[in-house]
Parts: C-alpha cells; sequence; structure tokens
C-alpha cells in the first residue's frame, strides 16, 4: 500500500470518528443510566488497528480527541477523554498483538471499553477525592461491555470490507 | 464471535453485576447528612431535614451548580455542564447512599449517616 493511501485512508477514518462522537452526543444513552455512552468512535481505532496496524490506529484516535475536545471546550471533559481514549487504543493494540486468549475483534473492542470505563473512573475517583462513587463504576462498565459487544460487531463487519476494498484495489 | 470473546464478555458481566448487587445489599442504614463537595473539599455538611439550596461557585465567583435539599430528598437543580448528567441522576432520598456526580465542574453530592459522621471525628 502506498503512503498517500495510508495517508488518506487515516483522513477519512479521522473525520468518520469525528462525526461519530457528534453524532453520540445526540443520542440520550445518558436516560439509561448517567454517563452511559455508545462509544461508537471505538469502532475507528478497532477497524484501523486491523487495516493499517497499531501506530496509525493510535494517530488517528489522537487527533480524533485533540479535535473533539476542541469542538467541545470543556477543559475537565477534555482529560477525561484523552486519558480513557489512549489507554484504550494501547491496550487494545497491545491485546492485539500478544493475543494468547485467541480474542477476535468484537472480545479486544469489549476490552477497549472496558479500559476506556476504567481510565475515566480512576480519573474521577482522583478528581472528586472520593473513593466511594466506586459502585457507580460496576453500573457503568455492565453497560461499557454491552456496548463494546455492539462497536465490536459492527467494526468486525468494518474490518472485513475495508479487506476486501482494499484487495480488489 | 470466538470462544473466547463470550467467555470473556460473560465473565465481565457477572462480576460486575456480583459487585452492583452487593452495593444494593449495603445501603440499608439511613443516611440523613447532606454533604457537598467541590476538587474534593467538603464545601457544604447539614441534614436532610432543613430544607435549603446550597449554590457551588467556580473560582471566579459564578454559580456552576444549584444543589436543592426538599422533603428529605437532595437533588442537584443547575449545572453548567455540558451533558446535565448530574441533573438526570435524580433525587436521593435518606434510604440511599449514592452520589450525585457533576465531573466536569469537580462537585460531588452525596448522603452520609450521622453515625458515620461521628466515626469520622473520632478517628
Amino acid at each position: 500500500m502506498t503512503d498517500t493511501r495510508k495517508i488518506t485512508i487515516c483522513s477519512v477514518f479521522t473525520a468518520v470518528a469525528i462525526i461519530l462522537s457528534v453524532v453520540e452526543s445526540y443520542i440520550p444513552t445518558g436516560s439509561i443510566a448517567p454517563g452511559v455512552k455508545l462509544g461508537l468512535a471505538n469502532i475507528v481505532p478497532l477497524t484501523l488497528l486491523y487495516v493499517l496496524g497499531p501506530s496509525y490506529a493510535i494517530t488517528v484516535q489522537l487527533v480524533r480527541i485533540l479535535i473533539t475536545g476542541l469542538l467541545r471546550g470543556n477543559f475537565t471533559m477534555f482529560v477525561f477523554s484523552f486519558l480513557g481514549g489512549m489507554c484504550s487504543v494501547a491496550v487494545m493494540a497491545l491485546i492485539k498483538k500478544h493475543n494468547l486468549p485467541g480474542f477476535s475483534a468484537v472480545g479486544i473492542s469489549v476490552i477497549g471499553a472496558a479500559v476506556h470505563n476504567a481510565v475515566q473512573f480512576a480519573v474521577a475517583v482522583v478528581l472528586l477525592n472520593n473513593i466511594n462513587i466506586l459502585w457507580y463504576a460496576a453500573v457503568l462498565t455492565i453497560f461499557a461491555v454491552l456496548s463494546g459487544l455492539l462497536t465490536g460487531i459492527v467494526g468486525k463487519y468494518a474490518i472485513k470490507r475495508m479487506d476486501i476494498y482494499l484487495k480488489r484495489n | 464471535m470466538k470462544k473466547a470473546d463470550i467467555i470473556l464478555i460473560s465473565s465481565l458481566i457477572c462480576v460486575f453485576l456480583c459487585i452492583f448487587a452487593f452495593s444494593l445489599i449495603k445501603s440499608s442504614n439511613d443516611f440523613d447528612i447532606v454533604t457537598v463537595q467541590k476538587d474534593g473539599e467538603v464545601i457544604y455538611e447539614g441534614p436532610l431535614d432543613n430544607d435549603m439550596t446550597v449554590d457551588v461557585y467556580d473560582d471566579e465567583g459564578a454559580v456552576i451548580n444549584t444543589v436543592v435539599i426538599k422533603n428529605r430528598e437532595v437533588y442537584m437543580e443547575y449545572a453548567t455542564c455540558p451533558n446535565k448528567d448530574c441533573i438526570h441522576m435524580g433525587h436521593l432520598d435518606a434510604g440511599s447512599s449514592k452520589q450525585i456526580a457533576c465531573l466536569p465542574n469537580g462537585v460531588l453530592v452525596y448522603l452520609i449517616s450521622s453515625d458515620e459522621e461521628m466515626d469520622g471525628i473520632s478517628k
């Protein structure tokens, strides 16, 4: 694959990830339980991890978080999405590289969602200086696993389509 | 989806459902003291019986959150944050040990029982 093609794929995926982040903010999942999110933007680093490799997935994730952070303009929320998002993609890349239990893209997506959730909760505990909020982590982790399953299934099909597309052209 | 995925997903859900169930059992005490915390510091503490409004200010002195205590319930009435998750968290009553958190503003509202507060002092 040529460098030009890789750069083009990365820019399109970054744009898609930003759009998914914006679309997600209009879906009222917070009414199920406050803080519940679909994590649609997680589809992008997951797909890139398989299509182009870890360094591309991490870079696109970084650019996506920086741009959506600028769009939202709340510094605390930026810190949350930065730490959660970067740890999530890093762990997904590591698990994929040393995949001993044999997880598929769906399993890796679930791990990514759970890590995202756990890191953000750790930040919240430090920020609020209160360990008692951890009971709520259990609720959110259950939803994170379910949304990770959903985005993982979508990601699995995106990976399959991208592979077919790249082989054909 | 592979076998490892199914084991991972089902075990994660089981573990966290158990933790959640455990947290429900624990909250049988009467929690009657309202505590409002900003950036880890307690800024208000008072009984749940007093109907009143607590405003939380930022460093420039503007109101960022309004906590209302009414009819032995406490809830977040106003917040400057974008998602308003804290407002959607609903009302806390004396039977609950839960919290209302507004992460963008670093504000946390929770209930403790008066016995617990005594313990805190004696420590």
